[in-house]
């Protein structure tokens, strides 16, 4: 039986992995070779590293990413300003399997059927950045939460499936390091709408929370933050891996 | 001909780096590469592929490797393992691009179509092994390999498929299997214990 995928999700900041808060910066985690060697011992399901640091133009660090690929015996997903059909390649030839556009996507939507046909649909991941408005529903945001874009939230996802997406993964910025609880509602939405895998990051607080989004969807990728990385009350650093 | 050793093909489509590791880790030396003359003096060949078919048969073609690929069968103290792509290749035709296979299990490739399940097929799956075949030995079937794909192997001789899983209630050949030549739809190099243990009863096998 196909069974949902546990993901840690790390957030690299240079050479060294933190974790944030709604988006913001909250806590330094340590080294991403040794954090990465740590989740390769415990067998985790899939591993997906989002690169907060670089900028726009630089693309992907590749030698520190396949120095990273080099610790890893799962899946591993990487994102962050993945710009073109060559980092995906390059991306796929240093040891990853899936490549995450974000940002790209909305500016340059050919780019994802252009990536979906060079690396095949499995290996192309469209990760958006949400927030839930009072009045105005979901908001579509990049540049790690600082810029509202003007485009609807479904919409572009079913953009995103017809043009070659292989996955969608929400990643729920109100819910960032809370630990309240994934959106499920909303992930019941997408997983009606759409006939592709998903992954929904924000609000794993307890196993309750994985088991939840597992039943309500599953099976599916469920994203976990703070829980894999922290422990007890004052959030102190232990990196730690458990599934239902 | 003699011949020793393991050969990782590296047409420079996809991963190979993934499966350098496994065989570090599991110290079992190898030669990697397109060398069509190192790759004849190989006893066990691992082809991994990412990507399209129809790329993937060019790259092959490019390298010279199709006729003595498509040959494989005659090598009887040789063994194959073709992975994702490179388990499809093995076939004969493909939905998902022009071109013909390697033909050396015979079969097609064609699109999971189940409108009640998300496609690609994606994660962790358990499988079922239906053959007593060494590759098998010490795997764990529950918790299985890691599958990333929108295309299966059909094959025309039923019994080629050595293990199936599940999806939906319905069955898809895991790994497949004729004479020495090998196919793993999953990712054994991504699949932790399972993935290592499988490559290494693959590195073991020997011409009975």
């Amino acid at each position: 039986m196909l069974r949902s995928r546990f993901i840690p999700v790390l957030l690299l900041s240079g050479s060294g992995l933190i974790k944030t808060k709604q988006f913001k910066r909250y806590k330094y985690l340590g080294d991403v070779i040794n954090t990465i060697k740590i989740f390769n011992e415990k067998k985790v399901d899939e591993l997906c590293i989002f690169d907060l640091s670089r900028k726009q133009d630089e693309g992907p660090n590749f030698s520190l990413l396949e120095k990273v690929a080099k610790q890893a015996n799962m899946p591993l997903c990487y994102g962050g300003s993945v710009s073109s059909l060559r980092h995906a390649k390059k991306l796929i030839s240093i040891g990853y399997e899936k490549v995450s556009v974000s940002r790209e996507a909305i500016n340059n939507p050919n780019l994802i059927s252009e990536i979906s046909k060079a690396i095949g649909r499995q290996s192309l991941v469209v990760t958006i950045d949400i927030r839930k408005s009072l009045f105005k529903g979901y908001e579509v945001y990049t540049d790690r939460g600082t810029k509202k874009e003007k485009i609807n939230l479904f919409e572009h996802i079913d953009e995103m499936v017809k043009l070659g997406a292989g996955e969608i993964c929400i990643n729920n910025i109100d819910r960032d390091g809370m630990r309240t609880g994934y959106d499920i509602s909303l992930a019941q939405k997408i997983n009606k709408r759409i006939s592709i895998p998903q992954t929904y990051v924000g609000g794993a607080g307890s196993i309750n929370d994985l088991i939840e989004l597992s039943n309500a969807i599953g099976p599916t990728g469920v994203g976990v933050g703070s829980e894999y990385v922290f422990r007890g009350r004052l959030d102190a650093v232990l990196i730690n891996y458990y599934r239902p | 001909m003699n011949s020793s050793g393991v050969y990782v093909v590296d047409v420079g489509v996809g991963n190979v780096n993934a499966i350098i590791n496994i065989l570090k880790k599991i110290n079992i030396e190898f030669n990697i590469g397109s060398n069509i003359d190192d790759i004849k003096n190989a006893s066990h060949i691992i082809l991994p592929g990412v990507g399209g078919f129809s790329d993937f048969i060019s790259k092959l073609k490019e390298n010279n490797l199709l006729d003595f690929l498509r040959d494989f069968h005659s090598y009887e103290d040789k063994f194959l393992l073709g992975i994702c792509v490179g388990m499809q290749v093995l076939g004969d035709i493909s939905e998902e691009g022009e071109g013909e296979g390697l033909s050396l299990i015979s079969g097609s490739i064609k699109l999971i179509e189940d409108s009640e399940v998300k496609i690609p097929h994606m994660g962790w799956n358990s499988i079922e092994i239906n053959s007593d075949d060494d590759i098998f030995n010490d795997i764990d079937i529950s918790t299985g390999f890691y599958f990333l794909h929108s295309y299966y192997f059909y094959p025309k001789d039923k019994s080629h498929s050595i293990s199936n899983f599940e999806y939906n209630k319905k069955t898809y050949p895991a790994f497949i299997k004729h004479k020495n030549v090998y196919g793993s739809q999953g990712h054994p190099e991504k699949s932790h214990d399972n993935g290592s243990r499988l490559i290494k009863n693959f590195c073991g096998l020997v011409n009975a």
